[in-house]
């Protein structure tokens, strides 16, 4: 994240990072998974 | 009467916290407009979660995300969680009906709305049209079809997209996420100065919004 911005608020909050939207218990698996993936292709 | 606060928010049509994040921050908006009779200037910038997705895809959102890896047994699961918390918002997703497409003349076409004064107006229109009603978001003619239904100049909104008019505005926006740093979304700039990510809280809103505008007027 850029200096320019003070980040507040919850971290875990909800949002999508690339086409991975899931609740936040189940974003990082997905996110490793994605990059296995990835790594695979 | 205290200047409104600017609120720059990065989102994506494609994206359910998106939606459900727009809830919970005009709910925070709210709370503070009660509590300190505070204003806010919402303007929303293009952010495209997936660029490679193709604009027609034959398939639910189900069969959609198996293709991208996710694990079909969960995908069921995963978006029936999402759909409850839409709920908790006053939101009706249908992902059986949801055609997903890919978002850049969707972001166009917040552009086109923006230059006639019309932004959150046509920002809305395109979430429940994806989200809520099944609407295909990707194509000129559907997009038009969407626009007119506002009162827009079907012709020239067609004009517009068919000639990528606002594609250099939507370039501008994601350059300027970059410089941020922003890499998921929704993502909230309060006053140019704060950031806040995703869907939160409407408290965690009114809070950002109530600390702004005691700073401001502590400099005042």
């Amino acid at each position: 994240m850029s200096d320019k911005l003070e980040i507040l608020g919850d971290p875990d909050a909800e949002s999508c990072d690339g086409e991975v939207c899931e609740l936040p218990a189940h974003r990082e698996q997905a996110v490793m998974n994605r990059r296995i993936d990835e790594d695979r292709i | 009467m205290t200047e409104p606060i600017k609120v720059d928010v990065w989102s994506d049509i494609a994206c359910p916290w998106c939606f459900i994040g727009k809830r919970k921050f005009e709910a925070g908006a709210a709370q503070f407009a009660a509590e300190f009779g505070g204003e806010v200037e919402v303007e929303y910038h293009s952010f495209e979660l997936s660029p490679d997705t193709p604009v027609d895809f034959d398939g639910s959102e189900h069969d959609y995300l198996v293709t991208r890896g996710f694990p079909a047994d969960k995908i069921t699961g995963m978006l029936d969680r999402v759909s409850g918390i839409a709920e908790s918002v006053g939101l009706h997703y249908d992902y059986d009906a949801l055609q997903h497409t890919n978002t850049v003349l969707a972001h166009q076409l917040i552009h086109y709305a923006k230059a006639h004064g019309r932004q959150l107006e046509m920002k809305e229109r395109l979430l429940a049209a994806y989200f809520e009603q099944g609407r295909h978001v990707g194509r000129v003619d559907d997009l038009a079809d969407l626009a007119a239904e506002l009162g827009f100049d079907r012709d020239d909104v067609v004009r517009s997209l068919s000639s990528n008019e606002y594609l250099d505005a939507v370039r501008a926006d994601q350059e300027l996420a970059i410089e941020y740093g922003i890499q998921g979304v929704p993502f909230f700039v309060i006053d140019g100065k704060y950031g806040v990510s995703g869907a939160q809280d409407a408290s965690t809103f009114a809070s950002v919004l109530t600390q702004v505008r005691d700073e401001k007027a502590a400099v005042a």
